[in-house]
């Protein structure tokens, strides 16, 4: 059965994280803006991270993460992989918001690394890439290299995207509770293009995935696209949370 | 009753077989790869206490997710022997369930209190710092299986919640069916909550037609059929293998043989420890056939036993928190049974107490296997009566002060010849 494989200290996960810091994160969302919430919900992920990983005071190497920032370029935020035990000692990196929005590349050094790693960890959880963005990509369009992404993997399972769009104007209805939304269930919910454009860069949530998330409260359907249209808080945590939803021994 | 031994959780224990009574018992520790390379505690925990009438035992599984799962293993694997242990056998399966369901919520906010005590340290990075306290809040969690047999009543209790698994087997090796019983992995013990996720499942049975039965953690997984027969050297074997796997998880297991016995041959000798003058420690002449020795330790707070491979020095270094210690030794093997308690022999202790209440209930050992003893007030019957060879340790000098005394007076010395030296030199020199 696919996406079943367990992430240890000898398999772990590896999870890309793509985040857009274009001038427009620096907008307000609620009380704060929208690169803080993203910061403090990256906060609240690796923490679980840790939690998850962690036997008494020991950190077992269970992710391995990587964080590319876009904008106009490319900025590797960890300097290649890191392990979870690295990413506890260095802490959680800060952005700033600039520039434009340069999706393409972002993906393209998502798939570089993905083919450096893709031949060494084969027995591995398969690997996810979470996406995060708040606008329209400028310059070439991305969907092509997420398709190509999504034809890669492991013996688990392909490449999982996710797609985080920081947006009030992704869905037609807004979402009334969190912990009862089931998901993104057709394209018809949708309010915009670059919506639909990010429902088919998003991989399906497999089934062990979402019993992840329902410990955490959370009741997707089964077989729901991993796009989270995050217009609050709670979204964006929800979001987050999915990235660090793989299995652990 | 006997006392309670435990198998410690920061060592591993090989495949080893002792008798108790008409019982052979057989157990094995073992930790998780991470665990093992980190120098960790293992987050599984076995119990176990009997005597010819009853045996009674759990195996607790710690929830790793949760916070210190070792703690509320251990907690919750020592109430339940001692109740297990003191327990009338229950008349019918809801009875017994709501017994256990009373006691499961009244040990809750001890445990608790004992998990909100745990100290989270502050040289930590902040990112662990905080996921410890996430977890802290959402308390400790373990699974269980426990059980008493009543050799009287011919018939068994056990009782558990989550995946560790009790199997019942015949004299010709088949496994029994338990048509009734549920594993669920969700449910579990937990410091903050009590029984989670579900009501405790229960098991009455007589023991007719049961010739074995084994308990064991969900890290044997898919190599769990292997546990339908085995020897020592096999149960070790397969440890390995399962430790060598991506997938290491803790390992423990505890076999029953019913109607079982050691090797027609007499027990083995008593060992004769003696202090070991000047220092704490015990040291004795070897047993003929003893495979390992069990040093058993009482003081006024707490009880506890340390095994020593008979393949080392027959030597015991006490190293536990400061209190004055009774110890005695029993000679134990695979296959023969075991000695009786030796002579007591009191020991002292000068370390200061550990300020880590994990700690609390562990002695700090360098042996490969120790074991842990309750209620220090029941002696093992063939040490009743034996005479007390109290030791004059407390006439001696403290073992801890005399090297800062030691390094106090060297200090001075050296600093009033700095002083001669440099007056010798301003009246000779100048």
């Amino acid at each position: 059965m696919p996406y079943t494989a367990v992430a240890t200290s000898t398999t772990p996960v590896l999870i890309i994280y793509l985040l857009d810091i274009s001038g427009s994160m620096g907008q307000m969302l609620g009380d704060k803006r929208r690169i803080e919430i993203v910061s403090d919900a990256l906060q609240e992920i690796a923490t679980e991270m840790v939690a998850r990983s962690t036997k008494g005071e020991l950190v077992a190497p269970r992710y391995r993460l990587a964080i590319y920032a876009y904008e106009s370029q490319v900025h590797d935020v960890l300097g290649g992989i890191r392990t979870i035990d690295q990413f506890v000692r260095d802490g959680i990196p800060e952005f700033s918001p600039r520039g434009g929005t340069n999706t393409a590349a972002a993906f393209l050094a998502a798939e570089n690394l993905l083919a450096q790693e893709l031949p060494y960890i084969q027995a591995h959880p398969a690997p996810l890439i979470c996406h995060m963005t708040d606008g329209e990509y400028q310059g070439d369009d991305p969907t092509p290299i997420v398709q190509r992404i999504m034809q890669m993997g492991t013996q688990d399972g392909n490449v999982l995207v996710e797609n985080i769009f920081i947006s009030d104007k992704i869905l037609k209805q807004p979402i009334e509770d969190v912990y009862s939304w089931q998901g993104v269930l057709s394209e018809a919910d949708l309010a915009n293009d670059y919506a639909r454009t990010l429902l088919r860069m998003s991989s399906p949530i497999p089934e062990s995935y979402r019993l992840e998330m329902q410990e955490f409260g959370y009741n997707l359907q089964a077989g729901a696209p991993m796009l989270f249209p995050a217009q609050t808080r709670e979204l964006i945590r929800m979001a987050f949370t999915m990235s660090g939803a793989t299995p652990v021994a | 009753m006997p006392h309670i031994v435990t198998l410690n959780q920061e060592t591993d224990t090989p495949a080893r077989r002792e008798y108790i009574g008409s019982v052979a018992l057989t157990y094995l520790y073992d930790r998780s790869r991470d665990s093992q390379q980190a120098g960790g505690r293992g987050q599984d925990f076995i119990a176990f206490c009997g005597n010819e009438r009853r045996l009674a035992f759990a195996i607790c599984d710690g929830v790793s997710q949760s916070f210190h799962g070792d703690l509320a293993a251990r907690f919750l694997g020592e109430k339940l022997v001692g109740w297990l242990a003191e327990l009338p056998f229950p008349d019918d399966a809801e009875t017994f369930r709501a017994a256990l369901s009373a006691q499961l919520a009244a040990w809750q906010p001890e445990a608790e209190a004992l998990i909100a005590a745990q100290p989270i340290r502050p040289d930590l990075p902040p990112l662990l710092r905080d996921a410890l306290m996430r977890k802290r809040e959402n308390g400790s969690e373990s699974m269980f299986l426990a059980a008493l047999i009543d050799h009287t009543a011919g018939a068994l209790a056990a009782c558990w919640m989550g995946d560790l698994r009790l199997r019942l087997f015949d004299d010709k090796g088949e496994e029994l069916p338990l048509p009734e019983a549920r594993w669920e992995t969700r449910q579990r013990w937990s410091s903050r909550f009590g029984a989670k996720n579900g009501a405790p499942q229960v098991l009455l049975m007589a023991l007719h037609g049961v010739a074995r039965l084994t308990a064991h953690s969900d890290g044997f997984g898919s190599r769990s059929d292997m546990l339908k027969r085995f020897t020592l050297e096999s149960l070790d074997a397969l440890a390995d293998e399962l430790l060598s796997l991506p997938t290491s998880d803790d390992l423990s297991l505890l076999d029953v043989v019913l109607n079982s016995a050691p090797e027609p041959r007499a027990p083995l000798e008593t060992p004769l420890p003696q202090h070991v003058q000047g220092e704490p420690a015990l040291r004795w002449q070897p047993v003929a056939g003893a495979e390992w020795y069990r040093v058993w330790l009482e003081s006024e707070r707490r009880s506890f036993t340390v095994d020593v491979l008979a393949s080392e020095s027959p030597t015991f270094l006490l190293k536990a928190p400061e209190g004055v210690y009774t110890c005695r030794v029993q000679a134990l093997s695979n296959h023969r049974a075991p000695s009786a308690l030796s002579a007591a022999v009191q020991l002292e202790s000068a370390l200061l107490p550990e300020p880590d209440i994990a700690r609390r209930a562990e002695p700090m050992h360098t042996k490969p296997a120790a074991l842990e003893m309750l209620a220090p007030a029941q002696a093992s019957a063939s040490a009743v009566g034996q005479p007390r060879a109290v030791s004059q340790l407390k006439k001696e000098t403290p073992a801890a002060a005399e090297p800062f005394a030691w390094r106090l007076v060297t200090a001075i010395a050296a600093a009033i010849s700095a002083g001669l030296a440099i007056v010798w030199y301003f009246v000779h020199m100048r």
